[in-house]
């Protein structure tokens, strides 16, 4: 047995509220077609997404116990030995505007993603120069980004994008990388500044959307790509100089720390007040001198240090 | 029309372009030489002041023995200790006077003076020094007194009898490689009932004292490395993601010479940790990372754990010497445990933790004796990482957190970045939250409380919003 809460959603009255239905499992059942099994039996007005039932096409996501998933990948036998409790509780997914009951409007999304202009345009090659040739890392890069199919779980993972609009999400982001990342792409300093005014440096870094993906292609990581190639090519200011100050700092000190009141990173920022600074302990840092740094390392940050 | 304008253009263009050409040339001279003024004057050696790092790179370029610039400057980093270096050393054997003799493909050339051993190691050639016996003995002896015995006297060469001076060669030998950290005795060792190897944090304020005098109290002890450095939290990923997995490497590598697993008092640190410990599970990244490592004579192999100090408070062996423990009655207070959602994610990262309905502070909070105060917001996320950039964004997090938080007296967290955080952008978060300040405690802060530890030892005097009414209310301190 399972108790399975939904919370339900009018679009006429505008007012939520939570039904309850209780259903019979087995050791196979998912999610999806518990859903199905409430809509043909108990109750015909549910309303929610599905596609292809295998997860190709990321149309069946929903919120699982506050933790975004796609319906048709959820065993529900799993989920109830983890929560050790046989009420499981779904909502839609959050960061999106509500339709119906479990529906979403993902064309928002979309319609940024359209924005982002997600094709090749090709450079022009001057009179006898040869077409650059890829390499392996980078195509192993972009192959993995192509498997996205826009479901929009890591969007809803994502708390900055519930606290800030100008935010665009990780999705999006992730995906303008396979752009940045062509060699052969003419547009590289105007993607990048986009993706710069989309909130690139916005992002906390925080990996929760890399925990919930479920291709594994970790746009955290992506976005962090996305910023050496801005630091690279010296395209936006003011993030580029908290990273480059917070490395001098740790190659001089062997520490980062945020909370310093005497030598911020950031010129004129709004700083966090201070409540602990000890100017003794500080000093002492400064005559440690670490040596952790390598020149290996250092030369893909092409100079960055000097 | 058209073609009229540009021609008529053209001509005036390649006019003025020759008149302002013949202006600049002119200035230009006078320019010329006033910057070579300039210049002469800027351009008597300006060394930068801090690491010296400019002198290592330079000897790198000439492929020397990396580990031993490492050693040197590690003995210059325990100068403050002043044990006895390998700089006193080199300063010793420079009293002998040496005549040097460098030998060319032409012939021998002869140069008579005296040989610094600095340069002997800047250079980083086999020499041949003309010398008497007494001399190369007096060298070997002090070379091979020291453990690493770095130079050694191997041949002589167009030995003449019946004169006093002879050609040597001098070599650099590799000895074996040894672990420049010192180990912990085991007989220092038996003395506890567990040992971990203590990862403090950059920003810390107190919570490090504390969480040490907690655990020995318990009998665990957590042992500081002066070696550690920052963690980084994930924001040298972004100059490039193999500089910020070498530095955590080379972290767990020193705890792991002394077979010591790693505790952290952060999130953020033990997310970091965790992640460099899984990625340095694939084999090929390992050998790539441990390349760089081995020039201080480190290596680094899987499987080292990293907990926070809660896992080890909760996984203590001897509960009933704990339960004996605790003093103070804290049944009053109604504790509302914050873990922040990087003490689970990403799950892949920490195997065999309970991720899913979080319990263990809640454990912890009814074991000493305070009243659980639930909220759905305790796995939020709140991090330091980048806070000075986008410092409205941090108090918004905040203030979602203290939203349901009415009528709990107290917060406990395991991090003590996101304490701190609580802890000084509560007061402008009220305008989202619209709930009055509570006070933030780190975990081990909160253990110490019900140990009966004084206030000022806990460090609760610290506190930008202090707990001195509600403490008083219930009858603790004062």
């Amino acid at each position: 047995m399972a108790i399975i809460k939904i919370s339900r959603f009018d679009a006429e009255s505008k007012k939520t509220y939570v039904d309850s239905y209780k259903i019979e499992i087995n050791e196979n059942i998912t999610l999806l077609d518990v859903l199905l099994k409430i809509k043909e039996e108990l109750d015909g007005s549910l309303a929610f997404e599905y596609g292809c039932k295998s997860g190709l096409d990321g149309s069946d996501g929903i919120n699982v116990n506050k933790r975004p998933v796609l319906a048709s990948q959820a065993n529900v036998s799993k989920i109830i030995m983890d929560y050790k409790s046989e009420e499981i509780l779904i909502e839609p997914l959050s960061n999106f505007p509500l339709i119906k009951d479990l529906v979403v409007d993902k064309s928002g999304l979309w319609n940024s993603y359209a924005n982002t202009n997600p094709f090749l345009i090709e450079r022009k090659l001057k009179r006898n120069e040869k077409p650059a040739e890829i390499g392996n890392d980078v195509i192993s890069k972009i192959s993995k980004l192509n498997d996205c199919n826009l479901c929009g779980l890591c969007n809803s993972s994502c708390e900055i994008l519930k606290i800030d609009n100008e935010f665009i999400g990780p999705a999006i982001l992730a995906m303008s990388l396979r752009q940045i990342l062509d060699v052969r792409d003419g547009e590289l300093k105007t993607r990048i500044k986009s993706s710069v005014n989309r909130g690139l440096w916005k992002c906390s870094q925080f990996m929760s959307c890399n925990d919930v993906c479920p291709k594994d292609i970790e746009p955290s990581f992506a976005i962090s790509d996305i910023r050496i190639a801005d630091i690279k090519n010296k395209i936006s200011s003011r993030g580029p100089k908290y990273v480059n100050s917070a490395a001098k700092e740790f190659r001089n000190t062997g520490k980062i720390r945020y909370f310093s009141k005497n030598k911020s990173p950031v010129k004129n920022s709004q700083q966090i007040p201070v409540i602990y600074d000890d100017v003794e302990e500080r000093e002492n840092l400064v005559r440690k001198k670490l040596p952790c740094y390598y020149k290996e390392h250092e030369d893909y940050a092409e100079g960055y240090f000097k | 029309m058209k073609k009229k304008h540009r021609f008529v253009d053209k001509k005036k263009f390649v006019k003025r372009n020759v008149v302002e050409n013949s202006a600049k040339n002119n200035r230009s001279e006078k320019a010329k030489s006033k910057e070579e003024k300039v210049k002469f004057k800027e351009e008597p050696n300006q060394k930068r002041e801090g690491f010296g790092y400019e002198d290592i790179a330079a000897e790198e370029e000439k492929k020397i023995d990396h580990g031993l610039i490492f050693e040197r400057l590690i003995s210059r980093h325990d100068e403050e200790k002043k044990s006895k270096t390998l700089k006193d050393e080199i300063s010793e054997l420079n009293q002998i006077k040496l005549s040097r003799e460098e030998k060319e493909d032409n012939g021998a050339q002869k140069e008579n003076g005296e040989i610094s051993f600095d340069n002997l190691l800047k250079d980083g050639k086999d020499l041949k020094l003309n010398i008497t016996d007494e001399e190369i003995n007096e060298i070997s002896e002090k070379g091979r007194k020291k453990d690493s015995g770095f130079f050694s006297v191997n041949e002589s060469l167009n030995a003449k009898n019946g004169e006093d001076r002879k050609i040597f060669k001098i070599q650099f030998v590799k000895d074996e490689k040894k672990p420049f950290i010192q180990k912990v005795g085991n007989a220092e060792r038996n003395d506890y009932l567990q040992e971990f190897a203590l990862f403090s944090v950059c920003s810390d304020c107190g919570q490090k004292d504390v969480s040490i005098s907690v655990c020995e109290k318990l009998g665990i002890r957590l042992k500081e490395f002066d070696d550690f450095s920052c963690c980084c939290s994930g924001l040298l990923d972004n100059l490039n993601p193999n500089l910020s997995l070498v530095i955590n490497a080379r972290n767990m590598a020193i705890a792991q010479v002394n077979d010591l697993s790693i505790v952290t008092l952060d999130n953020n640190c033990r997310q970091t940790l965790s992640k460099a410990g899984f990625d340095l599970e694939n084999e090929d990244m390992r050998k790539e990372i441990n390349k760089t490592l081995n020039k201080i004579n480190l290596k680094i192999e899987p499987g080292i754990k990293i907990k926070s100090v809660l896992e080890i408070i909760m996984e203590y062996p001897d509960p009933s010497k704990f339960k004996s423990l605790i003093s103070q009655n804290l049944s009053g207070l109604k504790i509302a445990p914050f873990y922040g959602a990087n003490f689970f994610v990403p799950q892949k990262y920490f195997k065999g933790f309970p991720y899913y309905k979080p319990d263990l502070m809640e454990k912890l909070i009814l074991f000493i004796g305070g009243q659980v105060f639930d909220f759905p917001e305790k796995t939020n996320n709140l991090f330091a990482d980048n806070q000075q950039l986008f410092y409205k964004n941090q108090i918004k997090l905040v203030g979602e957190i203290c939203k349901n938080l009415e009528g709990a007296s107290l917060i406990v967290t395991p991090c003590v970045s996101q304490q701190v955080l609580l802890d000084s952008l509560q007061k402008k978060a009220r305008k989202y939250s619209k709930v009055k300040t509570i006070p933030v405690l780190h975990v081990s802060q909160l253990v110490g409380l019900g140990m009966g530890m004084g206030y000022k030892e806990l460090g609760l005097h610290k506190l930008r919003i202090r707990p001195k009414k509600l403490l008083k209310k219930n009858g603790l301190y004062f």
